[in-house]
């Protein structure tokens, strides 16, 4: 079992009447309400808990990409994971996951396979790299993509991308939206031929299940709506593999979940509730006139998302609304309690979507530095410790890099 | 209300267009806006006097062969191909909102294709101090939407407009998909800003213009309709008083009136 750390380094002190005066946390939210003191501080507290985590020994640290908002402040994933390269290098055993980068936002894509092959070079070949799509919001409003072109687009630059990371000779790309007379990746990648793939995505399509299945990559369903919400959609994957005549290796899916450790299961919703309530009611507070461009979703999955309450992501915010913190838990929105509740939880929620790589966020919404540093902590010393065996030697790991448990150069 | 016939045009391999044609006489082609195509009242009238071809955009209606029309000239010259497979040579065109876009394009880009022109709140230019608002952040909050399509929310126009979506589970989810596909469709030529260029074209236009629009159109402010006047001269300008952006649907007879008056006082040559 892999256990990553993801930090969505949500901004943590947007004002109490936010969302009374303020109508989406992305896109139409003013700058003026961004305090660079304040987010200096944030910045770095963010990546001394990226770092403890490296130290607790997590088995990789995750970095993700989101565009004029405040409810993730990594517009540059690859900045944040350069700032953790080194750290990733020297440590035991940490693998760094850009989770990634948002292909069609890059122009040209190139800039993508370079940078990812100067991180898997610092960090002596620990890199994975994630290509989501992206939300309607980072890649159709605040990067302005035509929804009709983001799939093709996205689709073209990945063929560019792993197309360069393979030739060992410069090419030519002719493509629908991207020319180029020479193609030439120089550095390469340090993994031989590139690193793992992950495709992260919150829509959980037949489609993307046999794109993923086709090219033998690692499918990851990022959701903030937990175990008990995914369920359907792991089952649809998983039933997709075995049409498709595949093995069953947990490792071939990722899923995220939200969690919140304390010293008893009382004392976490004391300390936590109110920082998860601040994410859903304000990190999340997002305009519906943003949520999705027409075209985004193709005509099929508007139909079948309409079709099923379980269908879309904002089916999901319905779902979850007006809980409180025992059915958030209880629904699986969120995990949490004591040191051994989680566990429990987290072992259930592995072993009912039949997954191999768990990411874990552990800073939400507003929390202050010092809780986030202690739920972090517990988590890699009190939970990673108790769960890592759950797949024992039963299934092989796959899509992880091979790290060798000494940094790959070592230090004069 | 008559019954247009529902026709497939094949334009060319891979491509088929699907054209609501009815009336007699002389040919009339009208280009609806990002909401789709529906067979209107006004659309009915004018096919009592023209044989009005309203073609669906191309990806809604049923049509084949979206993928083969990728950016704006392929829209345009798609559009000369099918009045190629419709024979029409030269032609009067209506266009509303975004298809008000196309058809002054197809009218700058070769002057030939088209006759007489409508624009009805036409998309296609763009001023910095008065922007057209972006109708596809409304697709998801019906009623906002609504507050900018008409100027009476009570009249009758905007009431059926508001009644339209079906009672059924099933007809409900077709209504709600064959909206989404139409702004899709739509977005993908308008993604954005739209204004594509017309504004370095549109002195090309030789067609007979006839401006019409909302007074209150809170889509495309009626700022447009000056816009658009001052660069085709000789164009007649008509503002409807009590409409936003469906003045055909609002003031129903002084838009038809308005239009056959302009169609059929036009110099058949320039």
């Amino acid at each position: 079992m892999k256990f990553v750390f993801m930090n969505l380094m949500s901004y943590r002190d947007l004002p109490e009447d936010f969302t009374e005066k303020h109508k989406s946390v992305y896109i139409s939210i003013p700058n003026s309400l961004y305090d660079p003191e304040k987010g200096h501080e944030m910045y770095n507290d963010f990546i001394d808990q990226y770092e403890l985590a490296i130290d607790l020994g997590f088995d990789g640290v995750g970095v993700n990409e989101h565009h004029a908002n405040a409810y993730g402040m990594m517009p540059s994933p690859n900045i944040i994971a350069a700032a953790l390269a080194r750290k990733v290098r020297e440590s035991e055993k940490t693998a760094l996951i850009v989770l990634g980068n948002s292909l069609a936002l890059y122009n040209p894509p190139i800039r993508v396979a370079e940078e990812l092959a100067m991180l898997d070079n610092i960090t002596g070949g620990r890199l994975i790299a994630g290509f989501p799509v992206g939300t309607s919001m980072d890649t159709n409003y605040a990067y302005g993509v035509n929804p009709a072109e983001l799939r093709p687009r996205y689709y073209e630059a990945h063929d560019l991308v792993m197309k360069a990371w393979k030739e060992r000779e410069v090419f030519h790309f002719n493509g629908k939206f991207n020319q180029h007379r020479y193609v030439n990746v120089w550095t390469r990648p340090y993994q031989d031929p590139h690193p793992p793939v992950w495709i992260p995505g919150g829509a959980a399509s037949q489609e993307t299940f046999d794109w993923v299945a086709e090219n033998d990559y690692q499918y990851s369903y990022l959701s903030f709506y937990g175990h008990e919400f995914a369920k359907d959609k792991f089952d649809k994957f998983w039933k997709r593999r075995k049409e498709l005549g595949l093995d069953m290796n947990p490792y071939k899916v990722g899923f995220v979940q939200m969690i919140c450790i304390s010293e008893t299961d009382e004392k976490a919703k004391e300390e936590y509730e109110e920082h998860v309530n601040y994410f859903f009611n304000k990190s999340f507070h997002v305009s519906p006139e943003f949520t999705e461009a027409p075209g985004y979703r193709t005509e099929k999955s508007v139909r079948a998302g309409l079709q099923s309450q379980y269908g879309t992501e904002s089916a999901g915010a319905k779902l979850r609304a007006g809980l409180s913190w025992e059915q958030m838990v209880e629904k699986g929105y969120v995990i949490a309690g004591s040191p051994e509740s989680v566990v429990n939880q987290i072992r259930k929620a592995i072993k009912k979507l039949h997954v191999g790589h768990f990411i874990a966020l552990l800073n939400h919404g507003s929390m202050p530095h010092e809780l986030a540093l202690k739920n972090i902590r517990l988590m890699g010393e009190e939970v990673i410790p108790h769960v890592r065996d759950i797949w024992g030697d039963e299934y092989e790991v796959q899509n992880w890099p091979k790290i060798e448990q000494t940094p790959a150069v070592q230090k004069a | 209300m008559s019954t247009p016939k529902l026709e497939t045009v094949k334009v060319r391999d891979c491509i088929e267009a699907k054209v609501l044609v009815a009336g007699e006489g002389k040919p009339l082609v009208y280009l609806h806006g990002a909401g789709g195509l529906q067979w209107d009242d006004y659309l009915d009238r004018l096919s009592q006097h023209y044989k009005v071809y309203a073609p669906y955009h191309i990806g809604t209606g049923g049509s084949v062969g979206k993928d083969e029309v990728r950016d704006w000239w392929d829209l345009v010259l798609y559009y000369y191909e099918l009045f190629d497979a419709l024979g029409l040579d030269s032609v009067d065109v209506i266009g509303h909102s975004f298809g008000g876009m196309v058809a002054a394009e197809l009218a700058s880009t070769n002057p030939d294709r088209v006759r007489n022109l409508v624009l009805v709140c036409a998309a296609g230019l763009w001023l910095d101090e008065t922007p057209v608002k972006d109708v596809f952040t409304m697709l998801n909050t019906p009623d906002v939407l609504f507050q900018h399509l008409f100027a009476d929310l009570n009249s009758p126009a905007a009431q059926a407009f508001a009644n339209a979506m079906p009672e059924e589970h099933e007809a409900q989810v077709d209504f709600i998909v064959a909206q989404n596909t139409a702004a899709a469709e739509a977005a993908k030529f308008m993604w954005g800003i739209p204004d594509k260029g017309l504004s370095r074209r549109i002195h090309r236009v030789t067609a007979n213009t006839c401006i019409i629009w909302g007074e209150k159109d809170a889509l495309i402010p009626v700022d447009y309709a000056y816009e658009f006047h001052k660069r085709l001269p000789g164009s007649k300008v008509t503002i409807m008083e009590k409409s936003g952006h469906y003045p055909q649907a609002e003031e129903l007879e002084a838009v038809l009136a308005t239009t056959l008056e302009f169609l059929q006082a036009a110099p058949v040559t320039k």
